[in-house]
């Protein structure tokens, strides 16, 4: 029982640290706010916070929690540390509905549509293609990677062919970004992880169990083909969303399931750490977005893995020292 | 599936099937080759490849066409194809993970930093000047990844090391790319991935390192087997699994390398052919090996042909091609056929 | 057929496209300890498994207690009938005291804490089992024999009162062997769970059940009590091995040497 409150401790400090970040994110920018004026509804300060900064750094932190949680699902339910909805095409999906409204449309008004549009036929033919006689594993994972290649060739080639205006707003959508991100943006991540979230809480007293093999879970009498489908349907709605607001946001899905097991030392999925984690992370790539280098402002796409990747290797490295020990 | 493979790697009388896949696909490889030389946006006759072949005329517009352009193009594609799929098969017996890309260990994120830095940097944008770059930067990913994997993390850890490594690196691309104009239109073209603009000085430069990967496997081939039973029966049966893991990885390192040098990132074949392979070969890593360098060749011909002529003047580069041809054959393979698990 | 007990009823079982049960029956009789012998891939664990409801049938019907396993909810067959299976890698960092509680699955539910009554049957399971001792220690570092033992804890964690058993003592020494043999007697006699195992040793075999069922060839060639049907003819007639039958010195039952 001691894995279930180290994992609790751990929740809660990394809970306490994207509250710290938050507080710093809302502080940080190029307009000095007064505090506590800014706190009050009127006034220049109070439309930065409220109208600007808060929004922005919610939608960051909703969209980091999805994409986290969505990859230790993944992760957890295909046994596999390598999933994630990057690699198995249903990001992938997502960005070429995406990349394709651009092209078609000339513009960037009915991206998210199309994103949404996009993962929703993905996921639909990946898991009806992978469907026979039960959900396996690999299947699914191998289909949803064929499915994942070919689109993202599909989107390097519109890239390629596609106007020099376009291939701009394109490249700045794959890149991921939270620039201009209001409230609507925010409110409709926090509606999809309210909805989603019990569905996985519900689910998670079967996915903590697959990892011993799917013939066991089923001996102990889960039922293992509609969990895997409800959870996979779960983790490609959840990276769906925040793909739509905010673009594929690199490595989050694939890194918050494994920087959550490694923090709590647990060998089950720590799903709640996985969205803080996510979220955390986001948090402070959108920070540094922000924040620029030497006058040249990045997408916070570009810092996911540029943060989130130095991390995992050293978390990586520490356990194995720990394991030698 | 364990009809065959028995204990010493030798392959039984159940193995009928996989002969004649070779057979098959060793035709089918003749075939792509000579489709290679033959189709394109010149038309040339058969002729004309005879006459290349044999009595060269240099004055004769076909057989220049032939020697020059579609000769080092059908020969690179032959290499990477066979290598990539090599490396693909090798990395996930190695692994034991069916998504393990030889990408993962750094290569192609390594190529991309090798290219985009110097143009970043020094402003250099002559293409024949990647090939070094590229392969410096593969070589040195995937060496810093080894070294992870090394430290005693484990295969897991190393991969999920590889991964972490590649996305660092193509992040830090990426943010080249934004602030460079120059590099993105560098960038854009070669990303695609492509049998275009190879030359045999390119190819002749790069063979040691195609020579070497493919050494490597064949010297690691045998113990690949007994290392899919396992650690522990695996070291029961005289192999050293660190000696075998090393020359995998400097195989898979050499044979990625110089195919991103030589053709730029071209996804899909090392993660994906080594699956088509075994559902031809079962658990026997030889035949997989050998059947995925074929299957990997022939795929890549096939998609560079195909992206030359499906659309009268218009090239589709071979990444999309290939995404576009292996695609629905992989999804229908796999959602038909039994799934064999490593 | 309403009456208790597990019944395959004509079935007709492939794998990876081959037949190994081409037409069976087989009815497994409560309260017994049942025990199938017989060569090397003559179908005792695809028997096994499709009782367990692991194997699809291409023909024919399983019925326990007048009920089609296929048609019965997953969590209710898993409260009556456990099987522990051949062998299984345990994940990365699992305790043993962790795999046992495992077994607590069908008794379990997302919003039911666990109880007191959880916990006692997953000691119990571990002390029967000799792996009281070992609980906190990953199973990934023991040794053969005492992850089977593992294992077997999960199973009798999960309190069935059937128990299906696919070669429990293949990677013990001699004494765990015997030990195991007995725990699994003495849960039959004290407490009346139908135990049916699968076992290569046909000397342990004739020690421990109450019935025995020959197989081969995917089909049943015999069954009875050991002193009727464990005779050199049958031996014979099952493996091919020429034998002797003795009475067994300590427990009366017969004794097979081979010639």
């Amino acid at each position: 029982m001691s894995s279930v409150t180290r994992k609790t401790a751990v929740s809660m400090g990394a809970a306490l640290a994207l509250a710290a970040v938050a507080i710093v994110t809302l502080r940080t920018g190029s307009w000095p706010l007064a505090w506590p004026d800014a706190l009050s509804l009127t006034g220049m300060d109070a439309t930065i916070l409220w109208e600007l900064r808060m929004p922005r750094a919610l939608a960051a932190i909703l969209a980091g929690a999805c994409l986290g949680v969505s990859g230790a699902v993944f992760q957890t339910m295909l046994r596999n540390p390598l999933a994630s909805p990057d690699l198995i095409g249903f990001t992938a999906g997502a960005s070429a509905g995406a990349v394709a409204t651009i092209a078609v449309t000339g513009g960037t008004a009915y991206v998210t549509a199309g994103a949404v549009g996009g993962g929703f036929v993905t996921s639909v033919l990946v898991f009806a293609l992978a469907w026979r006689n039960g959900l396996d594993p690999l299947r699914l994972v191998l289909i949803g990677l064929v499915f994942g290649i070919t689109l993202m060739a599909l989107t390097n080639f519109l890239l390629g062919v596609s106007g020099p205006v376009q291939a701009g707003d394109v490249i700045r959508w794959l890149a991921g970004s939270f620039n201009a991100r209001g409230w609507s943006a925010a409110l409709t991540l926090a509606v999809v992880l309210a909805l989603i979230a019990p569905v996985l809480w519900y689910l998670a007293f079967t996915l903590d169990r697959l990892d011993t093999g799917d013939d066991l879970a089923r001996l102990l009498g889960l039922r293992v083909d509609a969990a895997r489908l409800f959870l996979g349907l779960s983790a490609v709605v959840l990276a769906s969303a925040a793909v739509s607001i905010c673009g594929p946001l690199p490595f989050v899905a694939f890194m918050a399931g494994p920087i959550a097991r490694m923090l709590a030392r647990s060998p089950t999925s720590c799903l709640l750490l996985a969205g803080l984690a996510g979220a955390t992370i986001t948090l402070l790539a959108d920070l540094a977005a922000r924040i620029g280098f030497q006058g040249f402002h990045l997408p916070a796409g570009i810092y996911t893995a540029l943060i989130g990747g130095p991390y995992l290797l050293g978390l990586v490295l520490l356990q194995t020292k720990r394991n030698r020990l | 599936m364990s009809e065959t493979l028995t204990v010493s790697g030798r392959v039984s009388p159940a193995a009928r099937p996989v002969n004649r896949a070779f057979a098959i696909s060793l035709t089918l490889l003749l075939a792509a080759v000579f489709l290679s030389l033959l189709l394109g946006p010149r038309p040339v006759g058969l002729a004309d490849i005879w006459h290349a072949v044999t009595g060269f005329d240099p004055d004769n517009a076909e057989q220049i066409v032939i020697r020059d352009i579609r000769w080092p193009k059908t020969l690179g594609g032959l290499l990477v194809g066979a290598a990539l799929g090599t490396a693909g098969a090798v990395i996930q017996a190695v692994t034991r993970n069916p998504l393990a890309d030889p990408g993962l260990l750094g290569v192609n994120a390594g190529a991309t930093a090798g290219v985009v830095l110097p143009i970043f940097l020094l402003g250099l944008v002559d293409p024949s000047a990647y090939i070094w770059p590229a392969l410096g930067g593969a070589m040195a990913a995937s060496l810093l990844v080894w070294g992870l994997g090394a430290a005693g993390t484990g295969v897991v850890g190393m991969l999920v090391a590889g991964a972490a490594v590649t996305a660092f690196l193509f992040s830090l691309v990426g943010a080249l790319l934004l602030l460079s104009r120059s590099a993105l239109d560098v960038y854009r073209h070669w990303v695609l991935g492509a049998l275009e603009g190879i030359s045999l000085e390119a190819i002749q430069a790069l063979l040691p390192f195609f020579l070497v990967g493919f050494a490597c496997t064949a010297l690691a081939a045998r113990f690949l087997n007994a290392l899919a039973l396992g650690n522990d029966l695996a070291r029961t049966l005289g192999t050293h699994i660190w000696l075998t893991r090393g020359l995998s990885l400097l195989a898979i390192t050499c044979l990625c390398a110089a195919s991103v040098a030589l053709a730029g990132p071209i996804g899909f074949i090392g993660l994906l052919v080594p699956h088509a392979a075994r559902r031809f070969s079962g658990a026997d890593m030889r035949a997989t090996i050998a059947l995925s360098a074929i299957f990997g060749a022939s795929l890549l011909l096939v998609a560079d042909t195909a992206g030359r002529i499906i659309l009268p003047g218009i090239r589709i580069d071979a990444g999309l091609t290939i995404a576009l041809i292996g695609g629905p054959l992989m999804v229908v393979l796999i959602s038909r056929g039994r799934v064999l698990s490593l | 057929m309403t009456t208790a007990g597990l019944f395959a009823d004509n079935i007709h079982v492939r794998l990876a496209g081959k037949t190994i049960l081409p037409e069976l029956s087989f009815g497994l009789t409560m309260g017994e300890v049942t025990v199938i012998v017989g060569p090397n891939a003559c179908g005792k664990s695809t028997l096994l498994r499709s009782l367990a409801r692991l194997l699809p049938l291409s023909a024919g019907q399983i019925v326990l207690d007048g009920h089609d396993i296929h048609r019965q909810p997953t969590k209710q067959l898993a409260r009556r009938l456990g099987l522990l299976p051949q062998s299984s890698e345990a994940p990365a960092g699992l305790t043993v005291h962790g795999l046992a509680a495992r077994g607590r699955t069908p008794h379990q539910a997302p919003f039911r804490p666990w109880t007191r009554a959880d916990e006692e049957a997953v000691e119990k399971a571990l002390n029967a089992t000799g792996m009281d001792h070992l609980a906190e220690r990953p199973v990934e570092a023991l040794s053969g024999g005492q992850r089977q033992r593992a294992w077997l804890a999960l199973a009798l964690a999960q309190d069935t009162d059937l128990l299906l058993l696919d070669e429990p003592t293949t990677y013990l020494d001699l004494p765990h062997q015997i030990e195991i043999l007995d725990l699994v007697r003495r849960l039959n006699r004290d407490s009346g769970r139908t135990i049916a195992m699968v076992l290569h040793d046909i000397n342990l075999a004739a020690r421990v059940a109450d019935r025995i069922v020959g197989m081969k060839d995917g089909r049943i060639a015999f069954e009875g009590k050991p002193a009727d049907v464990v005779t050199a003819d049958r031996m014979a007639e099952l493996f091919g091995l020429n034998c002797v039958v003795i009475p067994d010195p300590l427990s009366g039952g017969p004794l097979v040497v081979p010639a």
